[in-house]
């Protein structure tokens, strides 16, 4: 008799957890016409992203002062910014630096809060003490006081900011994987892999992570987002990226300096960011629903990490 | 309840210690000398020994640390080195007009969102409710500074209704008071579309219960039940937020004090920054981490008041 027969036995037939594959998940998702529109969208941006040099007219660098802070025509859709770039041209490049840096930053934060969240909630003891004040000190300072804090020393690179980004993303994921951990826990099933003599590596990494994973793929949708927006918000600080980046955030800061005179700056990177977020919020959702189509995640618990998600 | 209160205020004395530490140790972090790069390259010896004097650079880390936290406790932040004056002194009004921008966010957003959303409760289908489930949309994925901008653009440049830059004086409360609302409708619309969706959803499911069928059924008036049974339940939720709506509004207003050009603690910390005026910079950080971990602990407090069933547990999760 397998382990995982005595299981069965042990703990009955609803298992807790039955994998679906990330294929079969994928396909579920693609099949809301949500989910559908929201990828098609991501995988344009991408794509825009990739081949940003071959389908914009202009080099995002190229200065023309002959041709400063023009609107909108046949040339310049978007008009030219103060040194007579283009500004839809630098837009689309601004999608390059967006995801360079929300990408790994959330895989940062998912990476190193599930570790020590799983950690914390499966070893206990002082270690669980130290995190969770750890945790709860990294929260208090949302991402754009911590990049105040830390930018100022690290220097404003792309690297930096992802590490900003990275670490007030991180504790949400720590928090949240400790209290699922906590309660996957005392389940039936642990006390019956433990008892038939699975090492606590074995338990945690066979049974819990793949039970709590699968919800957070859900928040990783939702916080990338969250840092592409803090990213911009960053770099129009001045904090972030640098100008002459072609970066929303710094496109956003010339056109908010030049908003008396030239209005045309600020729009392409608002509805870029806003196209971008939504699609990313979409797509979270419709994971959400496809999870658990029908009690969808408990209220409290979305209330511990970043909003936009409503029961409707 | 007292076990809770006990360790979730102990738990929060413990995190904003750790959090001064953290900020005391930061600028030895800094590659190369700090009072060099605060100076610049053609600073003279004397000067820089000065500046690490008055930052307290000589002392062994420890001291540092513990002259930070014991200094701050008594709101004593050091001394800016440009200025040479003592940082608490300069902090005083940006704080004041951060604070004042706050509140007034937080009080529009609720003002404006609860009510929202009771309305499209209470009329399901009518012109509210489309509104609130189907424009809010644009509002949810919009940060603060892209209202902001776009309300400039919008008031200040184009229809010049509204006058656009700093913070005014309480010497002219009417002009303050305009001065106030772009940046707060910039913090809170956010929240109006937010607020106005859970108060919708939450009043629906409320209204949907035994208990108020069970009212309706002893005869009480539709007001009555809509209003004080169905609301009343329906904003605990809203209550569970408040945390999360401190933050959002905390952070934003580095975001909005620079749009709309006020004074600010946001808008003195970005400028901080770029002088390298470390000590200010780190005493408005810990100002904000300060404000959000209280603000956190009195919507927490506040919550398990108003929701006896949380209380059952009794300090169980103050660890969650």
């Amino acid at each position: 008799m397998s382990v995982q027969a005595i299981q069965q036995v042990l703990v009955g037939e609803g298992a807790p957890y039955e994998p679906r594959g990330m294929v079969g998940f994928a396909r579920d998702v693609i099949r809301r016409p949500a989910g559908a529109a929201a990828v098609s969208l991501i995988v344009i941006l991408v794509l825009a992203a990739i081949f940003a040099p071959l389908i914009t007219p202009y080099n995002p660098d190229t200065i023309n002062v002959a041709n400063t802070l023009a609107g909108p025509s046949l040339h310049h859709l978007l008009g030219t910014d103060s040194l007579g770039r283009d500004n839809l041209t630098r837009v689309v490049f601004g999608t390059r630096i967006a995801l360079e840096v929300a990408l790994p930053s959330v895989l940062v934060a998912f990476v190193v809060g599930t570790g020590l969240g799983l950690a914390a909630g499966y070893l206990g003891g002082p270690l669980d003490k130290v995190l969770v004040v750890v945790f709860d000190a990294l929260i208090s300072f949302p991402a754009v006081i911590l990049g105040l804090a830390l930018l100022s020393f690290l220097g404003p690179s792309v690297k930096s900011v992802v590490f900003v980004i990275g670490l007030s993303l991180m504790p949400y994921y720590g928090r949240l994987i400790r209290a699922q951990t906590l309660s996957e826990r005392k389940n039936q099933y642990v006390k019956a892999q433990r008892s038939l003599g699975a090492s606590r590596g074995r338990v945690l990494r066979k049974h819990i992570l793949p039970n709590v994973v699968p919800p957070l793929l859900v928040i990783v949708s939702m916080d990338i987002p969250t840092a592409i927006i803090t990213e911009a918000g960053l770099a129009f600080l001045g904090l972030g990226v640098q100008p002459p980046t072609p970066d929303w955030g710094v496109i956003l800061d010339d056109g908010f300096v030049n908003i008396g005179t030239s209005p045309w700056e600020i729009i392409g990177p608002i509805v870029a960011l806003l196209i971008m977020t939504t699609a990313f919020t979409v797509l979270g959702e419709t994971m959400r629903d496809v999870l658990d189509p029908r009690q969808r995640l408990p209220r409290r618990r979305l209330f511990g990490r970043k909003l936009a998600v409503l029961d409707d | 309840m007292l076990l809770y209160l006990t360790k979730r205020l102990a738990l929060a004395v413990i995190v904003i210690i750790v959090i001064m530490a953290m900020l005391a140790l930061l600028v030895n972090l800094v590659p190369g000398d700090p009072a060099r790069i605060i100076l610049g390259p053609h600073a003279t010896p004397q000067l820089i020994a000065e500046i690490r004097r008055t930052m307290g650079l000589d002392d062994p880390v420890y001291v540092q640390v513990w002259n930070f936290i014991w200094g701050a406790l008594h709101g004593n932040f050091g001394t800016d080195p440009f200025s040479k004056a003592p940082v608490a002194s300069e902090l005083g009004a940006p704080l004041l007009n951060t604070l004042v921008l706050s509140a007034a966010s937080l009080v529009l957003s609720v003002a404006v969102g609860i009510p929202l959303g009771v309305v499209a409760a209470v009329r399901q289908g009518g012109i509210v409710d489309t509104i609130v489930r189907g424009a809010s949309i644009a509002l949810l994925s919009a940060p603060a500074y892209v209202i902001g901008l776009l309300l400039l653009l919008g008031l200040s440049v184009r229809l010049q209704v509204l006058p656009a830059l700093g913070s005014g004086s309480f010497s002219d409360p009417v002009n303050y008071a305009e001065r106030l609302i772009m940046p707060a409708v910039a913090l809170s619309a956010f929240w109006w579309a937010y607020l106005a969706r859970l108060v919708r959803s939450s009043m629906l499911e409320v209204l949907g219960e035994a208990f108020v069928r069970t009212s309706r059924a002893y005869g009480l008036k539709e007001r009555v039940i809509r209003y004080r049974v169905a609301l009343k339940n329906a904003l605990v939720p809203v209550m569970a937020l408040t945390g999360l709506m401190v933050g959002y509004i905390l952070s934003g207003t580095v975001y909005v004090e620079v749009i709309f050009e006020r004074t600010g603690l946001g808008n003195l910390a970005v400028a901080s920054i770029g002088n390298r005026n470390w000590p200010v910079v780190r005493a408005i950080v810990l100002i904000y981490g300060s404000a959000f971990i209280i603000g956190n602990l009195l919507a927490d407090v506040a919550y398990r008041f108003l929701d006896p069933r949380l209380r059952l547990e009794e300090g169980a999760d103050v660890f969650i």
